[in-house]
């Protein structure tokens, strides 16, 4: 499933009034994409990540799914391609309602008309790809479990659509670091499967490092910057002015190279970073 | 000061305690980090702080008000102000102005002042511009600001931020804690941040971490992160910048271990370049 979006504009309607929130966004997310949208609270994240799940109409601009134009879910009759995106909005835990966690993650598929095995494999399947065993949870609560297993629950209810590209805002804001790390491991396995991409909202920039492939920044509702996050992490300070930072790493060598050093800022890991230092050191060090 | 003492809390219901005889004091001025896994009795802490809960066992004194106290309710929630992680739950007003001053509406202050403690509340929180808006139409990160300031304007003496940062991006996060930052120094106010970021966490002064409602440490950020077991337990991984300094320790590089931050690190290595 390929996403394109063609000169997308975006205005909240309050009171009469047009609030614009994005402006002439050109992006496309076909499989293969680990795709990250950063940028500041308020610069269009969130909408940009539901008008790519069909939750919103464009105010102006096109949407193409596998290059047919789409209205957005719920507009047009039959079977919409819009059931193969699947969105994880914000803090999806507070979103759940069944008695049990197998009911939950089986709403959506029971909404397909699937027969009742099907169903059932799916939940299972669902379960199992954020690492909870179907056995043990299916027929608790999910409002006794903590919160990092309510949010793999909440994502299960969104793997069991099967969908090709997977929306996440924010998956992993609230979480312990242990939670944390589990989350964003489901999320690269489903993206290594065949076909299948995603969708990451986040401004946890170690994260968007560790798992994107391309990232965007947008900045009031533009995108200010596109690349790769070693192209991005590579703007350094000037990131700040998008109310970014870059991770650690990259940081730290920026500064060693304001501060005079020659070492190269190309850097996204611990590896690359000791090399650096260590050829800038013990390269001046040979010279005695 | 909030004085904890002794303290044991069990939800009605259950029977595994959520907090196990818990002892610290906070004064006012004082930063205090509070981590720990998700279940760990963090937000159950914040919660006794101000009275939505009380404790089962131990007391809970704000400035010598005892929480269990009915009558001292009103004054310990006045003195002790807290965020939580979820915005969505805490905002009322129909614009971010009218959120921001809705607390302060109902302590009875007179018009001016209201309109100068909403004034300084929105500024604090970077949310001047956006003071007309209904909070329905902000950014999770946002409606987090107007939940802060909402509670800055009703100049607590305490202030407990339950993962209010969490929906932040990082130069915001950053500016709000320095705000915040200016607020302890300026006016004293004692400030409780919860955070599941260890970085946040080592720009306290002390740092308390949970695990199954006890105590497993409360010590200063430079005893912490030399507490590998500990970090291990909590699947905590050291800031990149703290990692790469003890690679090049290992490397035979003399890297002090006291180092937290990316610009200590940065300057270190720059006197050590000038000495080679």
């Amino acid at each position: 499933m390929e996403i394109i979006l063609k000169d997308v504009s975006f205005a909240y309607q309050i009171a009469g009034q047009q609030l614009p929130v994005l402006h002439n966004i050109e992006l496309k997310v076909a499989p293969g994409d680990l795709l990250a949208i950063t940028g500041a609270g308020g610069s269009g994240k969130s909408t940009l990540g539901q008008l790519l799940a069909g939750l919103l109409e464009p105010t102006a601009g096109k949407v193409y799914l596998n290059g047919i134009p789409c209205q957005a879910r719920g507009r047009s009759k039959g079977v919409s391609l819009w059931q193969r995106v699947g969105m994880v909005y914000q803090q999806p835990e507070q979103q759940l309602f069944a008695e049990t966690v197998f009911d939950d993650v089986a709403f959506g598929p029971r909404n397909l008309g699937l027969s009742l095995p099907t169903i059932k494999d799916r939940v299972e399947r669902a379960l199992q790809a954020v690492g909870l065993n179907p056995a043990e949870i299916g027929q608790r609560s999910p409002f006794n479990l903590s919160g990092g297993q309510q949010r793999r629950v909440a994502i299960a209810g969104v793997l069991a659509m099967e969908p090709e590209v997977l929306i996440l805002d924010e998956p992993t804001a609230g979480l312990d670091p242990a939670g944390r790390a589990q989350i964003l491991s489901y999320i690269r396995s489903f993206f290594q499967q065949r076909d299948k991409a995603a969708v990451l909202i986040s401004h946890n920039m170690a994260e968007v490092a560790g798992l994107a492939n391309q990232v965007i920044v947008l900045y009031q509702g533009r995108i200010a910057l596109k690349g790769t996050p070693r192209e991005i992490f590579q703007q350094g300070e000037s990131l700040r002015a998008y109310r970014l930072l870059p991770p650690e790493l990259p940081r730290l060598m920026l500064e060693l190279r304001r501060l005079g050093a020659p070492v190269s800022t190309d850097v996204l890991t611990l590896a690359e970073a000791r090399s650096a230092i260590l050829k800038w050191l013990r390269g001046e060090a040979s010279g005695f | 000061m909030i004085a904890v003492q002794g303290v044991s809390f069990t939800y009605p219901g259950t029977s595994v305690p959520a907090l196990k005889n818990i002892d610290f004091t906070i004064k006012p001025g004082q930063y205090l980090a509070i981590s720990g896994p998700n279940g760990s009795g963090k937000s159950t802490l914040a919660r006794l702080l101000n009275a939505l809960l009380r404790p089962n066992r131990g007391q809970v004194l704000v400035d010598g008000l005892d929480t269990r106290d009915e009558a001292a309710i009103i004054a310990i929630r006045r003195r002790v102000g807290m965020v939580f992680q979820d915005p969505d739950n805490q905002l009322v007003g129909a614009t971010v102005e009218d959120d921001v001053a809705f607390g302060l509406e109902n302590l009875g202050l007179p018009p001016t002042e209201i309109r100068q403690r909403v004034a300084l509340a929105l500024e604090t929180a970077g949310l001047a511009s956006l003071r007309g808006r209904p909070p329905h139409l902000l950014s999770g990160g946002q409606k987090q600001r107007v939940a802060l300031a909402g509670i800055i304007a009703m100049e607590p003496r305490y202030l407990v931020l339950d993962e209010a940062t969490a929906m932040l991006d990082p130069v915001t996060r950053e500016e709000v804690l320095q705000k915040v930052q200016h607020l302890r120094q300026e006016k004293g106010i004692g400030v409780i941040l919860i955070t599941h970021l260890l970085e946040e966490a080592l720009q306290a002064e002390q740092i308390m971490i949970l695990k199954e409602g006890r105590i497993l440490f409360h010590g200063q950020p430079h005893e912490l992160i030399q507490k590998e077991k500990i970090l291990a337990e909590l699947g905590f991984k050291l800031p990149a910048t703290l990692d790469l300094a003890e690679a090049l320790r290992q490397q035979g590089l003399k890297i002090p271990v006291n180092l937290l931050s990316v610009e200590e690190l940065a300057r270190t290595l720059w006197k050590l370049s000038l000495k080679m």
